[in-house]
């Protein structure tokens, strides 16, 4: 091995520049990964010593085969690997060398890129070698005086196909260099070296693989030999990457990313980051949007202000196929009525920062007769995505006859100047149109929902189907058995995983005890294991009309999670102790085994309730738990909870081939309401625990107060059907929804659940740290703070709140991750060092740290009385003096989080007027002085919806 | 925006060398005169050079221990021996510290110092470039010194560094490596009488990787310890054909 | 013989110098081997190690970039930016100790830091950008590793061939402020052509010698210091001692320090040349 070192300048982020020296060893032990190569052979011999060692090293990388003419070994270009990976991943490619120099360049350019790369060199059958020739004594080179980096990188790849070729002479084998560089091709063939551009390798390849055509991408030439012959029209040149950067920094030009309007493909608004511009840039016409495709991050110039125009409301799709470049462009620039004024600041795309470019799925338009087309000649097709966003893209196929008529995966290449259209290739075929299936794909793909099949080393997760016949004592600890309670669940029909079950009974005292046990999902889905990747990955179960795609494997979600009746499974359990009118006296969270003696439907529940004749205890407990659930959701409503529809539809089926028949609206029944009322409370009881445990990292659901705003043109419209329509608070806005009733038209109370359900901002996920607590407020709910607990099986958020409620009980510990995120307070003893006119010094002899407690809030007046010869601060009731003993409580506040600071509160004596940084809703080891419960209650008060909430506030 | 990775799939290193390999290592004993002992000492990219003074009279008497010798040591890095920024000299430098006073309990435990009582022996360890494993290096550094400075040692100290990243134990790291966040796993043996001086590290790895990645630090010490005993043969015998009287 | 050097060492000199000799075994002009090796620190943007005899002292040069002060005037000269700090420990004799610098560190400092602005030196060599409104700062620290006297000729040798080994990129400052390399271009080499032409002698009773070791430098009575350009020039004249020098001993040292300016420079090119073969 030989060893020297690389020296060169960089320039780091901030601007400085650094001397980077790096030791650079040149090995001569590296094999060129050919099975019969001899010499290599001995090498490996050298440095395995055993053959298990070695087999195990031959396991990590697929060796190259093939000899003489009718196989070759391709080397590849960057380039080429960068166009045409989608032609790479067919799997006709076969023994290919990837050099580490184009390895790291296409990771540099394009890492999603490298990333497929990768996928296909991992995959053994494929035979790609990755072969390492900058550390390679043989094929390793150093950039001469003069010579750019590219240039360079060409130079090593053409030095490694000449050893290669050399190396590999003896066993007859062909090595060929495939590169679409002219300039690069004819050094190669110079060197005496075979090279090939890909479309001609390709078009050898065809008559064994004609579809491999179709695959081939065809970006800009290499060589830049356009012809800029006379197009009467052109888009305007985007303007190079160096001009952009500047012009951003100076403000002439703006940044974001391109959203096209979903009714009218011409029209799409820019959204910038910059604080001087505020509004959206709207951007008008072909011309203007200059080859910007929806999702794009591009430079926007702004028009004079005398242009600015305004959305046009108009709905236009691109129905007409253009065959012709020309005028085409003028004329659909024209087509967009702009309705000049004072409008909205309306710009043009000048240049394109980085392209978001997917594969689309769509299908190719054609008119005429299939018949005759000629097979096998090259055609050019439009393909029409399914997104309206996208433009629609041109395609070359030698396959025209099994490409029309069928859902295919296009993906686009280039958007030329003079073209009017982007073109692109063919990626893959999904089916025939309009066919159940391929349309279920379709769909799968377009919201890149993971669908493949569990892995095996997911399912090696699992634990045997077994395994609840063997519960072990080591399983029980911190689990109560509550196998003798009659514990049942109520779901929809056909529902395979059973999430919740319940139980209620009347307690001797009269009040009651009502239990909600939910699947103990974490029990199986331990953090870390390949399950859990997987199941964060996926996220949550989809449905589908014929099929339901799982989160987790069968075996957990329908069978050992799933709480089916009459068989031990392990659960999650929330009871409660409330009174007859739905009071909550006692709270417990346990983790538990269950054994359901009933699985029922809405439907069977309802009818046992109602049919006096049914006595059981399912019944009777049934009637109980009704009952109580009313009297909670009297008290939501009275909080201030909507109902707000949404239209939930059911697909009824044909029996035979499983198409879908009729579809009909979910009909709500009591049992709805009453399981709803009770995963509700189960949901809010949890949000609290594993919120007072982990106050900086608790996974809680909130639903943002909508703005008045927003409901604006709702309101308007309603009052002009002659109903009051009141806004201010969510009990207001439930009471009008009650009242806006039309006897003749029962649906439109519905419908106008649904459209103010519009107005509002969805609810979402968030870390309790991340927020102060009057903002944990879910509006639709009602309620101060809110999680998901009640479906682990179908929902990841779920599983996590389950960690953090065992963790929160003491039964499992928390992991690594959260470490250092759970917000630590600690209550110390700390002495007065200093008194001044606003504030005191205090030494904490723990930490030997000091820190500042103010005694009023900044620009506040005080009524503290500062000495400064005696040096006390009082106040009348208190005085502080230096010596003095004080309890205090030091955390880290990091709400900003570039900014983390160690704040410090006093809290034994209690300072008045002075509001705690950092929400105090934990108690503390400190003694609670009545000063503290009014000081809490005091800080709530100013918030109009938190006053309906003290009363259930507990 | 890519993401660098410190070791490829195919198993090499940014620099080339595999998980097990040590850096090329260069090493010089007696290059000043001064000193009752010095050696230079290379690897990698990092150089050291160590003088060593001693035994000698005690500088105060308070310090003096009648049974035994002290073993004092300074640990300094030149103002340009960093790759990034200039740092000027700080010898009251809390790092400079706590590597010197690593190199002095190490070398407390292996000289013989029962020999010296009330003497002072001083290792003063100068950086001139730093690019990783100074601590391990420094150790090797100042085996050679004190040995050129014919002080009797119950056997040699060796010392290497061993991290995990990316789930694969690497072997001597150079800066860039060290920088990365893993573990940092030091590890100084006594290769012949096969006992662990110290063992440190500051970071968290998984229980069932330390062991492979302590193994692996053990496999670096004993190559280091080869070469370095090679050198003080070599040496030795250049001593013995020149017979030079050393200070001219 | 040992015994007599360490109870009496003037006499013990005093005998050999009568006859015109060293104890190790040099004339009284004749300097000790000097070796100049330039470029071996890679991590600074030049470097060199000097010995002369057995002192040894190593240089180090980084460069730093900062905005022109607005108070300099435009001078042909760049008298700030260039910074030299030279540390003397206890690494290199017991006569140093490690926290407090020496006198003798503190004024070398000061001496060297003088020489450096004597340096013919272009300033828009030390212009990062084209404009100049960005300059190279250059921190130069020395380390003696070894001394056996005559630290200051060997200190001045490593300081300028560190310099003549220096590389810096070319730079450019993109309008913002930021600074910006471009990768592409080579470095280039600080050119100075300037040489510093250094000679140290001590006096002991009446004799002169030239390059003092330790023990000549502890027994002598007075110093001289002289420092010479390549144009002959006077650069630095230091004399310290008890009696006054006459006229006549001060002629022969600036003439054998003459003598020495094509020595010293050819030992400097060659390290220069070497170290660009690297």
């Amino acid at each position: 091995m030989s060893h020297s070192n690389k020296e060169y300048y960089r320039a780091t982020r901030r601007g400085k520049i650094i001397k980077v020296v790096r030791e650079v060893y040149l090995r001569d032990d590296l094999i060129c990964g050919h099975q019969k190569c001899q010499s290599c052979l001995e090498i490996k011999k050298r440095l395995y010593r055993t053959v298990e060692e070695r087999e195990r090293a031959e396991s990590t990388y697929s060796e190259l085969t093939g000899e003489g003419d009718s196989q070759k070994i391709l080397i590849l270009d960057t380039n080429v690997v960068l166009h045409q990976i989608d032609l790479l991943e067919d799997p006709t490619i076969k023994n290919v060398v990837i050099l580490t120099t184009v390895l790291d360049e296409v990771k540099s350019q394009n890492f999603p890129i490298y990333n497929r790369l990768r996928e296909i060199i991992k995959n053994q059958q494929r035979q790609f070698y990755v072969y390492s020739n900058e550390h390679s004594k043989y094929t390793a080179i150093t950039r001469d005086n003069g010579e750019t980096s590219n240039d360079r990188n060409d130079r090593a790849i053409r030095v490694a196909t000449e050893w290669y070729r050399a190396h590999l002479k003896k066993l007859n084998v062909n090595v060929l260099l495939v590169t679409n560089d002219r300039d690069n091709l004819a050094k190669a063939k110079a060197l005496g070296l075979d090279g090939k551009t890909i479309q001609d390798l390709v078009m050898e390849m065809s008559d064994v693989n004609p579809s491999l055509v179709d695959k081939l991408s065809s970006p800009d030439d290499d060589d830049h030999s356009n012809s800029v012959d006379a197009k009467k029209f052109q888009f305007a040149e985007h303007r190079p990457m160096s001009l952009l950067t500047e012009q951003l920094k100076q403000g002439q030009i703006y940044q974001g990313i391109i959203r096209t309007d979903r009714s009218n493909y011409l029209e799409a608004l820019v959204k910038t980051d910059s604080p001087l511009m505020e509004q959206e840039i709207l951007i008008q016409g072909l011309e203007s949007m200059n080859r910007a495709v929806d999702g794009d991050i591009v430079a926007v110039e702004l028009l004079p202000k005398a242009e600015w125009s305004r959305p046009s409301g108009v709905v236009l799709l691109d129905t007409e196929a253009i065959e012709d470049d020309d005028d085409s462009i003028a004329k659909d620039a024209s087509s967009v009525s702009t309705a000049v004024g004072d409008g909205q600041p309306t710009g043009r795309v000048v240049g394109i920062i980085k392209r978001n470019w997917k594969p689309y799925c769509g299908a190719v338009e054609f008119k005429g007769d299939i018949n005759s087309v000629v097979t096998n000649q090259q055609q050019q097709l439009l393909f029409v995505a399914i997104d309206r966003r996208i433009p629609k893209i041109r395609i070359r196929s030698r396959q025209v006859s099994s490409v029309v008529g069928r859902r295919i995966v296009v993906a686009i290449d280039s958007w030329e100047r003079h073209s009017r259209y982007p073109s692109g290739h063919f990626v893959k075929d999904l089916g025939p149109l309009g066919d159940r299936e391929t349309e279920s794909q379709v769909l799968l793909l377009q919201f890149d929902i993971p669908h493949h099949p569990f892995g095996a080393s997911v399912m090696k997760c699992l634990p045997p189907p077994d395994i609840m016949d063997h519960v072990s004592p080591a399983d029980m600890l911190g689990r109560r058995d509550l196998r003798g309670e009659c514990i049942f669940s109520v779901d929809p029909p056909g529902c395979t995983d059973i999430d919740d079950a319940l139980h209620c009974k009347r307690l001797p005292d009269g009040n009651f005890e009502v239990g909600v046990h939910i699947a103990d999902v974490s029990h199986f889905v331990r953090e870390g294991a390949a399950i859990d990747e997987e199941a964060s990955h996926r996220g949550t179960t989809v449905y589908l009309v014929d099929r339901r795609i799982d989160m987790l494997p069968g075996e957990l979600s329908s069978n050992l999670c799933s709480l089916m009746s009459n068989v031990d499974r392990f659960s999650f359990s929330v009871i409660w102790k409330m009174d007859p009118n739905g009071n909550v006296l006692d709270v417990e969270y346990t983790k538990s085994l269950i054994r359901s003696v009933a699985s029922m439907t809405y439907e069977q529940a309802q009818i046992k309730i109602d049919d006096a004749s049914q006595n059981d205890i399912v019944a009777t407990n049934l009637r109980l738990m009704l009952a109580l659930s009313k009297k909670l959701k009297s008290k939501r409503f009275d909080a201030g909870a909507l109902i707000l529809a949404s239209p939930q539809v059911k697909f009824k089926t044909e029996e035979v081939g499983g198409d879908p028949s009729d579809v009909e609206l979910y009909q709500m029944r009591e049992t709805n309401s009453m399981i709803e009322e009770f995963m509700l409370l189960a949901n809010i009881w949890v949000a609290k625990k594993i919120h007072k445990h982990f106050p900086g990292c608790a996974l809680l659901r909130r639903h943002p107060t909508p703005k008045a705003s927003s409901f604006e043109l709702l309101s308007k419209l309603v009052e002009q059907k002659g109903f009051d329509f009141r806004t201010d608070t969510s009990k207001l806005l439930a009471e009008s929804l009650d009242l806006c009733v039309i006897p003749d038209d029962p649906y439109f109370n519905t419908l106008l659940r649904i459209m103010t359900t519009r107005c509002m901002f969805p609810a979402q996920y968030f870390s309790s740290g991340s927020v102060p607590y009057e903002e944990y407020f879910h509006y639709g709910l009602a309620s101060e703070i809110y999680t998901h607990f009640t479906s682990p099986i179908r929902r990841y958020p779920d599983v996590i709140v389950h960690r953090l409620l065992a963790s929160a009980i003491g039964v499992t510990s928390v992991s690594l991750k959260m470490d250092n995120k759970t917000g630590r307070k600690t209550t110390e003893n700390a002495y007065i060092i200093r008194v001044k006119a606003n504030a005191f010094v205090v030494l904490v002899p723990r930490y030997g740290f000091e820190g500042t407690v103010y005694v009023s809030e900044p620009n506040q007046p005080t009524n503290f009385i500062y000495d400064c010869t005696k040096q006390t601060l009082s106040n009348g009731s208190l005085t502080f003096r230096v010596f003095d003993m004080v309890t205090v409580e030091i955390f880290v506040d990091d709400s900003k989080a570039h900014d983390q600071k160690l704040m410090i509160n006093c809290i034994n004596p209690v300072l008045p007027n002075i509001k705690p940084k950092y929400d105090v809703v934990e108690k503390t080891t400190a003694t609670k002085t009545p000063k503290d419960e009014k000081k809490k209650n005091t800080t709530n008060s100013k918030d109009l919806n938190n006053r309906n909430l003290k009363k259930q506030k507990l | 925006m890519s993401k660098l990775s410190y070791i490829t799939p195919e198993g090499l290193r940014i620099d080339g060398r595999r998980n097990n390999e040590i850096r090329r290592l260069n090493m010089k004993m007696g290059i000043f005169n001064r000193a009752d002992g010095s050696a230079y000492y290379e690897q990698g990219n990092t150089k050291i050079t160590v003088a060593v003074y001693g035994p000698r009279e005690v500088a105060s008497n308070q310090r003096m221990l009648h049974d035994r010798a002290i073993v004092n040591c300074e640990y300094s890095q030149a103002a340009f021996s960093s790759a990034t920024d200039r740092k000027p000299t700080r010898k009251s430098d809390k790092q400079s510290y706590e590597i010197a006073s690593l190199i002095k309990q190490a070398f407390e435990s292996t000289i013989q110092i029962t020999l010296f009582p009330r003497s002072q022996i001083d290792i003063y360890v100068q950086v001139l470039q730093a690019d990783g494993g100074l601590k391990a290096a420094a150790l090797n550094a100042a085996t050679l010194a004190v040995i050129d400075a014919g002080l009797p040692m119950r056997d040699f100290i060796c010392a290497c560094s061993a991290t995990f990243i990316e789930g694969v134990p690497l072997l001597d790291m150079n800066q860039m490596e060290e920088r990365s966040g893993g573990a940092d796993l030091l590890l100084s043996i006594q290769p012949q009488l096969g006992g662990v001086i110290s063992l440190n590290m500051e970071s968290k790895v998984p229980q069932d990787m330390f062991e492979s990645v302590l193994e692996l630090a053990n496999l670096g010490c004993m190559k280091i310890f080869a070469l370095l005993q090679t050198e003080v043969k070599r040496h030795s015998a250049d001593l013995l054909s020149n017979q030079i009287n050393p200070k001219s | 013989m040992e015994a007599f050097q360490k109870i009496h060492p003037l006499e013990f000199y005093r005998k050999f110098l009568e006859r015109s000799v060293r104890p190790d075994g040099r004339s009284l002009q004749r300097i000790r081997n000097t070796t100049v090796s330039a470029g071996s620190i890679l991590t600074a943007d030049g470097s060199s190690f000097v010995k002369i005899g057995n002192t040894s002292v190593i240089c180090g040069v980084r460069a730093e970039i900062a905005e022109k002060q607005q108070d300099q005037t435009t001078s042909n000269t760049c008298k700030s930016q260039i910074i030299v700090n030279i540390e003397m420990g206890p690494i290199c004799s017991n006569i140093f100790s490690s926290t407090k610098p020496s006198e003798k560190a503190m004024s070398l400092c000061t001496q060297l830091n003088q020489l450096v602005q004597l340096l013919d030196i272009d300033p828009k060599q030390l212009y990062f950008d084209v404009d100049g409104k960005y300059l190279w700062y250059l921190y130069v620290d020395l380390y003696c590793l070894d001394y056996n006297g005559n630290i200051l000729d060997a200190a001045i040798i490593a300081m300028l061939s560190a310099l003549k080994n220096v590389k810096l990129p070319k730079g450019v400052v993109s309008d913002d402020g930021s600074e910006v390399y471009k990768e592409e271009d080579t470095m280039r080499t600080l050119i100075i052509n300037s040489y510093l032409i250094p000679l140290s002698f001590a006096v002991i009773d009446e004799y002169v010698l030239s390059d003092p070791s330790l023990e000549e430098e502890k027994l002598s009575n007075g110093s001289i210091s002289i420092v010479y350009n390549e144009k002959r020039e006077l650069c630095l004249q230091l004399y310290s001692g008890i009696t006054p020098l006459d006229e006549k001993t001060l002629q022969q040292c600036l003439d054998q320090t003459k003598q020495r300016t094509q020595e010293i420079k050819d030992l400097i090119d060659q390290s220069i040349n070497d170290s660009k073969d690297k």
